[in-house]
């Protein structure tokens, strides 16, 4: 497992897979630099899919969320697979409450979220 | 009756006003599907001031009634306001997705909504949450 000591962010990957946690309670310029540095780490260390932790979060307004979407979305397009785990009840109410999508699969905690990356490589061999 | 009145006009002030917002309903016992609700709405709000207003502000007060607990939020400011709030409460014209002012599903976030706005004047928007 190789963890990222550069970054202000909790990063680590193993078996090609990133793990990451999303800051809670970080300003709009927090939320970008979060961005980068996901992309930078994920091209570096060649990675196949990527498990955002999102249980730090209580609380996600549109604008938050907006900034979310864009990271997941381009963390996407580097041809990795993306997965959310932890999501709270509260963001779940208000995602579906502000008519929002997050287009990815989500897992209830860590260890389902490597489930869903195992079978989305395994959906990858057999397509 | 508890009061605060926080000024809105900075991102910093969004942010510490929505994690104090959030500290004070779970003071009062609000779950945290509550809690999110409520604070959402009240950084909806908050932003659509920096965005539109420059500046502005919220009062927050509890309320107590008979058996009940509950939050009101006050937000005030002195923008250009709303020409047609009938269209801005559409739910087709800005609830979907991230544009426009996302007053459809502030509105859905809280118990009670409000709103008054005048143009040339500025905006109020009043939402409660009832807690237990």
């Amino acid at each position: 497992m190789i963890a990222d000591a550069t970054s202000r962010y909790p990063m680590q990957v193993s078996r090609g897979c990133v793990q990451v946690s999303f800051p809670s309670e970080v300003t709009d310029a927090m939320l970008r630099e979060f961005r980068s540095e996901l992309l930078r780490y994920v091209r570096d260390q060649s990675a196949d899919s990527v498990v955002v932790d999102l249980s730090g979060l209580r609380v996600l307004d549109r604008e938050e969320f907006r900034s979310l979407r864009a990271t997941l979305d381009m963390t996407r397009l580097l041809g990795v697979h993306v997965v959310v785990t932890g999501l709270r009840p509260g963001v779940v109410a208000v995602i579906t409450e502000l008519d929002l999508h997050l287009p990815y699969p989500a897992g209830l905690d860590l260890d389902h979220g490597f489930d869903i990356v195992r079978t989305l490589r395994r959906e990858e061999i057999t397509s | 009756m508890k009061r605060s009145r926080w000024r809105v006009a900075t991102e910093a002030d969004v942010h510490l006003i929505v994690a104090e917002s959030y500290k004070a309903l779970e003071a009062l016992g609000a779950r945290p599907v509550q809690a999110a609700k409520f604070t959402t709405a009240v950084s909806e709000l908050a932003r659509n001031i920096l965005k539109y207003a420059d500046r502005g502000y919220i009062e927050f007060v509890e309320l107590v009634e008979d058996n009940r607990v509950g939050m009101r939020a006050e937000v005030t400011d002195k923008g250009p306001g709303i020409a047609d709030i009938e269209l801005a409460l559409a739910d087709s014209y800005s609830s979907s997705g991230t544009l426009g002012l996302g007053l459809p599903g502030v509105r859905r976030l809280a118990h009670r909504f409000e709103i008054e706005s005048e143009v040339g004047k500025g905006t109020r928007v009043l939402i409660e949450m009832w807690v237990r």
